[in-house]
């Protein structure tokens, strides 16, 4: 991103995956987000300086592949007094220079809210992009087909901007009793609780978790779903 | 009656829970306006969550072809419209109505499919 300068630390992280075919769900509870990957990603430490002289630790997780970049960094404001909607429209305005946004529209994941664009590189690629600021972290997603018929690559460039999910205190289900977190909440990803039911175990299998009425019942899909409602409340 | 409270709103974020299945994110990037149609062969299929996906080779005028990705519901809505792991088969040669990706890429968010046999699988239920 222009005005921004970037010293890398590096460092490599080994994410916790789930499900098989060629796309990959990688969980990062730790980080509150879950993600789809072709392949397993590269984790890069590094820290990047605003226009405004302020040191930031930033996380990039990205697979290179031949024609196709996949690409999520997320960098954490938590020491500034940044807010949303000046972040994700200073991040969204540093596309510009990079090629012409052909499509820049509100989007939203879970009950997060940010932007989504298209941008047709000034080098030919084709790029699909999300922008969130969630919990007091920016997350930019960038999904790059290259030069040349980048088109042909734009398939899984979309795919790779819809795969991204807020999890736990950024926003996650909250669980049973902790609705809506930090990040504003959020109807489905899974808790620590239920990630840590279907730790292990496959698609479909039982698991029981801990709500505020006792044990519910729950199916493993990516996390715990409960089978049935809670009881209705008393008249 | 803080309780009360408390269950009560389990019991709507549990409704919402269950109806907004398949629905992670807002869509924003399909053009739900526009519905078009396309035919083409099966390269993979996957009734996963949050999405499925079904990934399409769509021959043009030419005859070249080109990969187009599909984005479905998730697993457990699919399910219960009819859907199952083996609906869909590497190698068919399927229909697809889909609302297009606006910025032209090639993909879209999955419709209906017309299956070889004729079937019509959709994201919601037949009739609805």
């Amino acid at each position: 991103m222009k005005g921004f300068s970037v010293i890398v630390i590096a460092a490599l992280v080994t994410p916790v995956a789930a499900l098989a075919a060629d796309w990959t769900v990688y969980s990062y509870p730790e980080a509150g987000f879950s993600i789809q990957f072709p392949a397993s990603p590269t984790v890069e430490k590094s820290t990047i300086r605003t226009s405004a002289g302020v040191s930031l630790p930033k996380t990039r997780y990205v697979v290179r592949q031949d024609r196709i970049v996949y690409q999520l960094d997320v960098v954490d404001y938590s020491s500034t007094d940044a807010d949303a909607t000046n972040t994700i429209s200073e991040t969204e305005k540093s596309f510009g220079a990079a090629g012409k946004v052909t499509v820049a529209i509100d989007a939203r994941v879970n009950r997060s809210f940010g932007r989504e664009l298209s941008v047709n590189g000034n080098d030919a690629s084709r790029s699909a992009v999300a922008i969130f600021f969630v919990n007091k972290h920016l997350f930019t997603l960038v999904g790059q087909a290259l030069a040349p018929n980048a088109i042909e690559k734009s398939g899984d460039a979309i795919r790779f901007q819809e795969s991204l999910q807020f999890t736990g205190a950024n926003g996650g289900f909250g669980g049973f009793g902790g609705f809506g977190g930090p990040g504003g909440g959020r109807f489905r990803g899974g808790n620590p609780q239920s990630f840590a039911a279907c730790q292990g175990k496959s698609i479909g299998e039982k698991v029981q978790l801990n709500g505020p009425e006792g044990p519910v019942s729950a199916t493993c899909t990516l996390f715990a779903r409960p089978d049935a409602p809670p009881p209705a409340p008393a008249p | 009656m803080k309780h009360c409270s408390l269950t009560r709103t389990m019991g709507l974020s549990l409704l919402c829970f269950a109806t907004t299945a398949g629905a992670h994110h807002s869509f924003a990037m399909f053009d739900r306006s526009r519905t078009e149609t396309i035919s083409g062969t099966v390269k993979q299929f996957e009734l996963i969550s949050p999405h499925g996906w079904l990934r399409l080779m769509v021959a043009d005028a030419n005859g070249v072809e080109s990969e187009w990705s599909l984005e479905l519901g998730g697993a457990g809505q699919l399910s219960r419209f009819g859907w199952s792991q083996n609906s869909v088969h590497t190698g068919d040669k399927v229909t697809v109505r889909l609302h297009p990706l606006r910025d032209g890429s090639y993909g879209g968010q999955l419709v209906s499919v017309t299956l070889p046999n004729g079937q019509v699988l959709g994201q919601r239920p037949a009739g609805a």
